[in-house]
């Protein structure tokens, strides 16, 4: 079965985790982790805004915080993949950028998962555990528009 | 009667243009075109507009050789090692680490500006954060939050105080008995109130391993940057306890980089002159001409006798209303130009220093409001979120809608205590 897995930024081996314990191994995952663009584009926004000191971006800036949330993603996915490789999943890694509950669900679209699995919400240890509050606004943006089964694993 | 209307209309339209930015128009630009119109309807002469610029030589230079510093710390990498220990002290914490940002955010505020924190810290803690896998807005918040905050420890934590300063001479003692509680408050108050309302986000905690090594590019240069900050900062209160121009000091420290720059051989000219902000001067230029223009027709001097008016004796309905009112202005005008309309208002009327202060403190945390103290974002963010697009910027409104008023009150409260 092929299983599509959300990765948080520290979520990734407990999420394999789970989906052993409650679906088994032998499946195919694809662990993705999407690079939220929304922060980088605000602090750009920020830092170039419409101040009477005008621009004041160094041209190297947004190569750098590009490069580091690239390696971010890469040491997040890695994670997961170690992971996996010791549950006897076989896997493949998706590391995308953008607004992470669009790009998961065209991920979908494109892949046609038989299921998406995730967690309520990037940190699901704090809050509330149940109602509405309970589940983060990307969970929730897939739950709505997956178009597939949404596994969501609550802890 | 007629006349004054042209410049106070002259007025309203550059600010009009600073505003909306139609056809993308630089600030610089308008500023200086409205300087021009002043000057062409005779609302003030040349010689005037000329006398009135030789008068603010101190703010030009203090412009001038604070961003020179700040750029050749950004160069030398000090801005990355004060993350990096920030980091370490944090010791995996979040919450410590996240307390480590707002005290390094006030230390560099209080030394090399707001600006220093805003625009150089802020990319250099999102890096870090990113790196550490935490999620970023928090962070990048307490940055931009803490650089306006702290931007009234000392009279050059924001250039907005070296206006207010120069104008009213005010002595670094008279300063700290004013604004320093109120300041540490403040940024207590802002720390503790983002710890709470980030209390999710930062609820999980780091690898100390994921901390990133920092290694300078050049060591020497690095530890060279320390001294003469050090020294710059121990200068900066010397010369502000004794009403010296700070302009001098923070002259002598970037002459005093340059040197060591060039002893090194780490001194390349094309990379310290793109970290420095031109169109600052042109702006402010203009807007030195245009504030002094519009103080022929008595606009300002009434506006001043007004607040006056309500100030009595100095009673606190007057100080917060100044506060706040600079606090607001600062959002629709920016608060270089509102400063520049209080410091007129005030001065031509005489007023006491609660009034003073509190405007200063309404222009330094005013901006906190908007993400860059203007109206204008947050108009182009609600004309987003009609198209069903979620920006953040409101979420930045959001954060500075609870925390703003309740520090304007606060410290206009403290500040009239110390009237």
């Amino acid at each position: 079965m092929k299983i599509l897995c959300s990765v948080g930024l520290r979520s990734g081996p407990e999420l394999v985790a789970r989906i052993a314990e409650i679906l088994g191994t032998g499946h195919e995952l694809l662990l993705a982790h999407v690079i939220d663009t929304e922060p980088r584009r605000e602090l750009m926004g920020f830092l170039r805004g419409p101040s009477p000191e005008g621009p004041r971006v160094r041209k190297p800036l947004l190569g750098e915080l590009e490069a580091a949330e690239r390696k971010s993603g890469e040491t997040i996915l890695a994670e997961a993949s170690e992971a996996a490789l010791q549950a006897g999943f076989s896997y493949t890694t998706s590391l995308l950028q953008g607004e992470p509950g669009r790009k998961l669900v065209e991920l979908a679209q494109q892949i046609q998962p038989k299921v998406v699995t995730l967690f309520p919400r990037e940190d699901s240890e704090v809050g509330p555990t149940s109602g509405p509050a309970s589940i983060g606004h990307t969970a929730r943006f897939i739950i709505d528009h997956a178009p597939c089964a949404v596994l969501l694993l609550r802890k | 009667m007629l006349h004054g209307g042209i410049g106070i209309g002259i007025f309203v339209l550059t600010m009009a243009v600073v505003f909306v930015r139609p056809y993308k128009i630089p600030e610089a630009a308008a500023a200086c075109g409205g300087a021009v119109l002043m000057i062409a309807g005779g609302f003030i002469s040349p010689r005037e507009a000329l006398a009135a610029l030789a008068g603010e030589w101190n703010i030009y230079l203090f412009f001038f050789g604070l961003m020179t510093v700040t750029a050749f710390a950004e160069k030398a990498g000090i801005f990355e090692g004060i993350a990096h220990l920030a980091a370490v002290w944090g010791r995996g914490n979040t919450r410590r680490l996240y307390l480590a940002i707002f005290g390094v955010g006030a230390i560099v505020t209080a030394f090399l500006s707001n600006d220093a924190t805003a625009l150089i810290l802020t990319p250099i803690v999102y890096v870090l954060a990113t790196q550490l896998r935490l999620p970023v807005l928090p962070f990048m918040y307490a940055c931009t939050f803490v650089a306006n905050g702290a931007s009234f420890i000392l009279p050059v934590s924001n250039p907005i105080n070296i206006l207010f300063s120069d104008a009213f001479g005010n002595a670094l003692p008279a300063f700290l008995r004013y604004m320093l509680v109120p300041s540490v408050l403040c940024i207590a108050f802002n720390a503790l109130a983002f710890l709470f309302i980030f209390r999710r986000e930062l609820h999980r905690n780091y690898h100390q391993e994921d901390v990133p090594s920092f290694t300078p590019a050049d060591r020497r240069f690095f530890n060279y940057t320390l001294v003469v900050l050090g020294a710059l900062a121990a200068a900066y209160v010397a010369f502000s306890a004794f009403r010296l121009p700070l302009s001098l000091v923070a002259l002598a420290a970037a002459i005093a980089l340059s040197i060591g720059a060039i002893a090194l051989r780490v001194f390349q000219w094309r990379d310290i002159r793109g970290r420095i902000s031109w169109s600052l001067f042109p702006f402010i230029t203009g807007m030195f001409i245009i504030i002094r223009a519009v103080e022929g027709p008595g606009i300002t001097v009434a506006f001043g006798h007004w607040l006056l008016g309500i100030a009595g004796s100095h009673s606190f309905p007057a100080v917060l209303l100044s506060a706040t009112g600079t606090a607001l202005g600062a959002n629709l005008i920016n608060n270089v130009p509102m400063a520049l309309v209080m410091i007129s208002s005030l001065g031509k009327a005489g007023a006491g220093p609660g009034l003073v202060y509190a405007s200063m403190l309404g222009a330094d945390v005013g901006p906190s409001l908007t993400v860059v103290g203007s109206l204008s974002t947050i108009m182009w963010s609600l004309i987003l979120r009609r198209k069903g697009l979620e920006v953040s910027s409101l979420a930045y409104f959001r954060l500075g809608l609870i925390v703003v008023p309740i520090i304007i009150v606060a410290g206009s409260f403290l500040i009239w205590l110390g009237v």
